[in-house]
C-alpha cells in the first residue's frame, strides 16, 4: 500500500535538480510529457524513460524512483493488455507504445515530486498566480497521502480484528470487502479536513487578501538553461525533420 | 498456571525503519489482569497489536493460547483475542449501533438468536441500548468508545485487550467501565489494558508492565510499582495522589509505607502520631 505512494514523497537532498526553481523543474517534466504524448515512436518513449532515468540518477533518487515503476508495473501490463485486445487491428506495437507512454509520464512526474518540496510547490503555484486557497489545497492533499495510507492500514486492521476476512476470497469479493473500509475512512477524513479548516481559521487564514511570503522564488541562470533545453527537447522531432533528417 | 500470551524476545521494526520494540519478553497467565503503562511512543500500542496478529514480530515470537501468531491469520487469532483500538473512529463503520455490535458475531457465524441476545445484553450494559437504531457516527466520543468495547465483549473472546479504555470518559462513565472490568474478572477473562490512568490501574490490575523506549523496564504489582518514584520517573509516570502523599509522609517518619496505601490507614496513622 505504501510503496507506490512513496513515489511522490519528497526527501531532502542536495543535488543539481534540487537547486533548480520548481517552475523550471515542472517545465522539464512537462516537456518530457509532451515529447511522450506527441510521438508514435517506441524508440522516443524509451529515450524519454532513459533520460528521466539519467536525471533521477543525477538527483540520487533512484532508490525511491525504481520501486515506483515497479509498483505501477501491473497497471502498465493492464494498459498493454487492454490496448492489445481492443485496438483494431490488434497491434503489438501500439500496445507497447501506450504502456510505455504511461510509464514515461509517471517516471517524469515522479522525478518532479521526488525533488520538489511541497513548500516550494506552493510558492511556485502562488507566484504563477494561483490563489492561496488552491495552492494550499494542492499541497495539503499531497501532504496527507502518507497519513491516508496509514489510516487505511489502521482501519483494515480494526476490521480484521473483529473477524473480518479482508484479504480472502476471489478478486471481486476482495474489491467488495474494501467498500467496508471506505465508510470509516471517508468519515474520518471528512472529520479531519473539518478540523484542519478550523485550525487554519483559528490561525487567521484568509485574513489578508494576498499574504506576503518570507521566501520568494527567483529564477537563476541555471533555471533558464534548463528551460531552454526543455523547450529545445520538446521541439526536437520537428527540428530533426526540419534539418531534413528522418525522425526516429 | 497456563499462559494466555507468551511474548518471547520480540523486536519490531516499522516499514519506515523505526524500531518500536527492542526485545520485549512477557508472559500473561490465563485469568490475569495486567496493565501496560509507559510514556507515549514507548511501544505499548505496537506490543498489543502483536497479540492478535495485526503486527507480526520482525524477530522473536508471540504465542497466543499455544498458537504462534506468525502462523495464523488475524481473523482466527481475533476469535481468541479481542482488541479494542484506541481511536473509535478507526473501527466504526456500520449503519446502526446495533449492526456495529452484531458485525463480529456474524463474521464468526454465531446463530442469529445468539447475536440478538448478546447485542441487546451488551448494549444495555454499556447504556447504549436507547441508541440502537442510530448511526454510530452520531454518538459522542465516550459513547463511541463504549460501543467499540461492547462490540468486542459481545463475541466473547477469552483474552481482551483494551487500548486506553478510559480516555475521553467522565467520572460516571469511568465507573461504568470499572464495573465491566470487575465483570470480566468474575468471568475469568484475561484482560490487558494500555492506560495512563493510574487510579484505574490501582483499582483493577494484578500486575503493571512498565515500558520505556521499546523495552519492558519493570513488572510489579501496583502496590510496588506505583510507590517507587524512581521507577515511575523512568517510565515518565506520576504516582497517584495518595501514593505521593504516603511517600512524603513516610519520608518524614509519619507513616510506614508497606504495599499500596489505603486512605483510611494513612489517616489513622497520622492521627495516632498527632495524638502523641
Amino acid at each position: 500500500m505504501t510503496s507506490p505512494l512513496q513515489a511522490f514523497k519528497y526527501t531532502r537532498k542536495d543535488t543539481f535538480l534540487d537547486s533548480l526553481d520548481p517552475r523550471s523543474k515542472f517545465f522539464l517534466s512537462i516537456s518530457l510529457l509532451l515529447i511522450s504524448l506527441f510521438t508514435q515512436s517506441i524508440t522516443v518513449q524509451l529515450a524519454v524513460i532513459g533520460s528521466t532515468f539519467l536525471l533521477v540518477a543525477a538527483a540520487k533518487r533512484l532508490r525511491q524512483w525504481v520501486p515506483t515503476l515497479q509498483a505501477i508495473t501491473p497497471l502498465v501490463l493492464l494498459i498493454f493488455a487492454v490496448n492489445l485486445l481492443f485496438s483494431t487491428p490488434p497491434s503489438l506495437a501500439y500496445a507497447a507504445l501506450m504502456s510505455l507512454r504511461f510509464l514515461a509520464v509517471t517516471a517524469a512526474f515522479s522525478m518532479f515530486f521526488l525533488t520538489t518540496t511541497p513548500d516550494d510547490l506552493a510558492l511556485a503555484l502562488e507566484q504563477s498566480g494561483v490563489p492561496r486557497e488552491y495552492s494550499l489545497m494542492f499541497t495539503m492533499s499531497l501532504r496527507f497521502i502518507p497519513t491516508l495510507a496509514e489510516d487505511v492500514e489502521t482501519v483494515g486492521a480494526a476490521l480484521m480484528s473483529r473477524g473480518f476476512k479482508l484479504d480472502e476470497g476471489n478478486i471481486i469479493k476482495r474489491a467488495k470487502n474494501y467498500v467496508y473500509l471506505l465508510v470509516p475512512l471517508i468519515v474520518y477524513e471528512v472529520r479531519r479536513s473539518l478540523m484542519i479548516a478550523e485550525a487554519l481559521e483559528a490561525r487567521a487564514f484568509g485574513a489578508s487578501e494576498k499574504p506576503t511570503r518570507v521566501k520568494e522564488l527567483k529564477m537563476r541562470a541555471r533555471d533558464y538553461i534548463v528551460l531552454a533545453a526543455s523547450l529545445l527537447a520538446s521541439f526536437s522531432p520537428q527540428i530533426i525533420m526540419w534539418l531534413g533528417l528522418n525522425p526516429p | 498456571m497456563d499462559a494466555a500470551i507468551v511474548v518471547d524476545r520480540v523486536h519490531y521494526v516499522y516499514p519506515g525503519g523505526v524500531e518500536a520494540l527492542r526485545g520485549v519478553s512477557l508472559r500473561v497467565a490465563k485469568g490475569e489482569f495486567i496493565a501496560i503503562m509507559g510514556e507515549n511512543g514507548s511501544g505499548k500500542t505496537t506490543l498489543i497489536k502483536h497479540f492478535n496478529g495485526v503486527l507480526k514480530p520482525s524477530s522473536g515470537r508471540v504465542v497466543v493460547d499455544g498458537v504462534d501468531t506468525r502462523k495464523a491469520p488475524i481473523s482466527v487469532l481475533s476469535r481468541k483475542v479481542g482488541l479494542v483500538f484506541q481511536n473509535p473512529d478507526h473501527q466504526i463503520f456500520s449503519e446502526t449501533v446495533w449492526e456495529e455490535v452484531a458485525f463480529p458475531m456474524r463474521n464468526y457465524g454465531f446463530p442469529e438468536e445468539v447475536v440478538e441476545e448478546r447485542v441487546e445484553r451488551y448494549l444495555r450494559i454499556m447504556q447504549l441500548y436507547k441508541y440502537r437504531d442510530r448511526s454510530p457516527f452520531l454518538l459522542s466520543l465516550g459513547e463511541k468508545k463504549r460501543l467499540t468495547i461492547a462490540a468486542v465483549l459481545a463475541y466473547d473472546p477469552e483474552i481482551i485487550v483494551l487500548d486506553e479504555p478510559t480516555a475521553g470518559q467522565d467520572y460516571l462513565q469511568k465507573e461504568q467501565i470499572s464495573g465491566i472490568m470487575n465483570l470480566l474478572r468474575t468471568m475469568g477473562k484475561t484482560v490487558i489494558v494500555v492506560t495512563h490512568d493510574v487510579e484505574f490501574v490501582v483499582q483493577h490490575v494484578d500486575r503493571i508492565v512498565l515500558m520505556s523506549q521499546g523495552r519492558v523496564i519493570a513488572e510489579a504489582p501496583p502496590s510496588k510499582a506505583l510507590t517507587d518514584p524512581s521507577l515511575l520517573a523512568r517510565a515518565r509516570l506520576m504516582p497517584p495522589h495518595l501514593a505521593r502523599l504516603a511517600i512524603q509522609l513516610s519520608r518524614r517518619g509519619v507513616y510506614s509505607l508497606s504495599g499500596y496505601p489505603e486512605i483510611g490507614d494513612v489517616v489513622d496513622q497520622v492521627l495516632k502520631r498527632w495524638a502523641r
